[in-house]
């Protein structure tokens, strides 16, 4: 244990005001805290509290000794570094301490001074450094992973809009199979319409035929005289009065059948509209599919790229390569880069993903709007098709 | 005989004799090893500890080494006073520190004393002919971890060749020579950067200039007439420091301290446990290898 890289602590456990004043004097410019405690007890009490980054303990305290096994035996502290100092030169107690299991990492006189400790205290504050960097790398990963794992979730949510759109796609096959069907029963109304014409020129000129009748018998039909018998005279009136409700009749049955041509050309005229913004649509939402897969695709190969980014970060991670003297900058450089770029796709993830929402609702909207004309359209060349059926029973009566 | 036991700190142990003893503390000073020597012998216990090869503190249990005897006796502390000091001791209260509260002397005194005791324990072992060494490895200790104004300054060769001086007798030296007589010598690349630090005194200080040339143990005799017994002892410590190079009993001594040149925690790390042949790793030299007697005055 060696405290929060943010705010380390050393623990000194002696009554003599130097060693504090040394070490605060060394690390003057390191944010560190320096924390007395006047014998081992106190020490120990305070051991748990401030989780320190280094223990200097005095060897010429009465429990110097005991504090020191039981520092090292602390499961949280017992790696901490310890610097033993001692005011005089070493007796029997001190040497044979050396040799112990339990023993301090360095052992210094005091007044402690920089020429001795100097290297000790520098590779300490290395030891640190490279802590710091540590902790901030495994941050730093952690906070990838973290991004990659919202990355690999939008992706699901992208998996999850593809499939609803592949349903939508299906939707839209069957659209088209039905308009297909329109476009035959267009087809149908247009042959019966055709027919219709001809049935309404065809009555048109039986209309002129009896017409022409009409006015011939008329023609024909003599001059009443005085000595003509009235038979004569009253049927050749019954017969012009039949021919005029017949040509009456005609007229009407051809005003019936140019009001239907009316009507089937303006519900073609209808069906044809619906037609036409069937297919707009239709072309639209196969455009939506297409670029929704296009994204599909290119999102799932960032989602690669930063799988394998950050693999090779955990490689460096784990090979270790983060001596602070060369591979740290390196790694850091790297990895600021990595961060930005994973931001940059993140965001871009996330503005696609709402594009993604938008082409799915505009898809409904249309796909609707082709499902409604495609309805209404048939609808409508079924009521005509009924309709002109009336003419053709009509004709047959005549 | 030496062997390797699984423990976790890595421990050797082997067979105590003087020329042992040499090599033994010789081979842990160059491989600059930290651990605990523990020396078993007549029923008294010894303990230096060793940082990077060197000695900073020495225990015993032999009364007559304890600090209270070695204060009276050096006449730094009169017996009486002494005693009453011992009888005066305090619950969980050492001598040490009592002697240091009474002002019977200063804590400089006291230091330089210890010192003193050190360098004296550190060679005490050559007086004993027999037992047992047990090193206790202490691996990640390294003397740049411990402030050099704490340590005790000893000098382990001039500790060695000043207990070699007081433990081997003028006999036992020239009875050495004298079975070693035609032994061609010359200085070993150590000796000359050495053999200042052994603070020798006298003509035989002389001694590396002659060997940078061979001789015959008998040649050099010759040369140093006056300090034959000295003489004798000299070229036996060097031999068994591996200090000059020779046909001797220092290649068999040291090829035998192997190990202490064996960081034991790297083999740990390589080599599994149950595949490990524990008997072949160190094997320190018994008497058996050479015939030796010494004075136990």
């Amino acid at each position: 244990m060696t405290g929060n890289a943010s705010e380390r602590t050393i623990l000194v456990i002696d009554r003599d005001p130097q060693p504090v004043e040394f070490l605060e004097d060394w690390f003057s410019n390191d944010q560190l805290q320096v924390r007395t405690a006047a014998n081992g007890k106190a020490g120990l009490r305070m051991l748990s509290e401030v989780n320190p980054a280094l223990i200097v303990l005095c060897a010429d305290l009465p429990d110097a000794f005991d504090t020191c096994d039981q520092i090292r035996r602390d499961e949280g502290a017992g790696d901490t570094p310890l610097l033993m100092t001692a005011g005089r030169k070493a007796a029997g107690p001190l040497a044979m301490h050396w040799f112990g299991t339990n023993r301090a990492n360095c052992y210094a006189r005091k007044p402690l001074s920089d020429e001795f400790l100097g290297p000790f205290l520098r590779d300490l504050k290395d030891a640190w450094a490279v802590q710091a960097e540590r902790e901030s790398f495994e941050a730093q990963i952690m906070g990838q992973n973290k991004t990659i794992e919202q990355l690999q979730a939008v992706s699901e949510d992208r998996e999850v809009l593809v499939d609803r759109l592949e349903k939508l796609s299906l939707d839209l096959d069957a659209s088209v199979a039905q308009g297909m069907r329109m476009q035959r029963m267009l087809a149908d109304a247009t042959k019966a319409q055709a027919e219709a014409v001809e049935r309404a020129v065809e009555a048109e000129q039986e209309l002129e035929l009896l017409r022409r009748e009409m006015a011939a018998a008329e023609e024909a039909a003599p001059v009443p005289q005085p000595q003509d018998s009235g038979d004569d005279e009253d049927a050749m009136a019954a017969t012009v009065s039949n021919l005029q409700a017949e040509v009456f009749r005609k007229e009407m049955v051809v005003d019936e059948l140019n009001k239907e041509v009316d009507q089937l050309r303006f519900g073609m005229q209808q069906a044809k509209d619906a037609l036409d913004q069937w297919e707009t649509a239709y072309r639209e939402v196969q455009g939506i599919a297409d670029r929704r897969s296009a994204d599909s695709i290119g999102l799932r190969e960032l989602v690669a790229i930063l799988e394998q980014e950050n693999k090779k970060l955990d490689q460096a991670f784990e090979e270790g390569n983060l001596d602070p003297q060369d591979a740290s900058s390196g790694l850091q450089e790297e990895n600021r880069t990595l961060r930005l770029e994973v931001i940059r796709l993140k965001e871009e993830a996330v503005q696609r993903l709402e594009q993604a929402r938008l082409y799915e609702a505009e898809l409904r909207r249309l796909s609707q709007a082709a499902h409604d004309a495609g309805s209404e359209f048939a609808v409508t060349v079924e009521e005509h098709a009924e309709t002109m059926e009336i003419p053709a029973d009509e004709k047959s009566k005549s | 005989m030496g062997r390797y036991i699984v423990h976790t700190r890595a421990l050797h142990t082997g067979t105590h004799d003087p020329a042992t003893y040499i090599a033994l503390v010789f081979a842990l000073l160059r491989a600059r090893r930290s651990g605990i020597l523990e020396i078993q012998s007549g029923g008294i216990c010894r303990r230096l500890f060793l940082l990077d090869g060197e000695p900073v503190w020495y225990d015993s249990d032999n009364p007559q080494e304890s600090l209270q005897a070695t204060l009276v006796e050096c006449g730094l502390l009169e017996e009486h006073r002494a005693e009453r000091l011992q009888k005066l001791l305090a619950a969980g209260e050492s001598f040490r520190d009592s002697v240091l509260t009474s002002g019977a002397i200063s804590h400089e005194q006291l230091v330089t004393h210890e010192q003193r005791m050190v360098a004296i324990g550190y060679a005490a072992s050559l007086a004993s002919s027999d037992g047992e060494w047990t090193f206790e490895c202490c691996d990640d200790l390294h003397g740049v971890d411990i402030d050099p104004d704490l340590r005790m300054s000893v000098s382990p060769l001039a500790a060695l060749w000043q207990g070699v001086r007081w433990h081997i007798s003028d006999e036992v030296a020239t009875g050495l020579a004298a079975q070693t007589a035609e032994r061609q010598l010359r200085a070993g690349p150590d000796l000359k950067p050495c053999f200042h630090m052994l603070e020798v005194e006298g003509v035989i200080a002389a001694l590396p200039l002659l060997l940078e040339e061979e001789r015959t143990v008998e040649e050099l005799a010759d040369q140093f007439t006056d300090a034959e017994a000295d003489l004798a002892r000299l070229l036996w410590l060097l031999d068994l420091s591996g200090l000059t190079d020779g046909e001797g009993l220092g290649i068999v001594v040291a090829q035998s301290m192997e190990w202490a040149y064996i960081d034991e925690s790297s083999i740990d790390r390589l080599v599994a446990f149950e595949s490990w042949d524990p008997e072949s790793v160190s094997k320190a030299p018994s008497s058996d290898d050479y015939e030796f007697s010494i004075s136990e005055d």
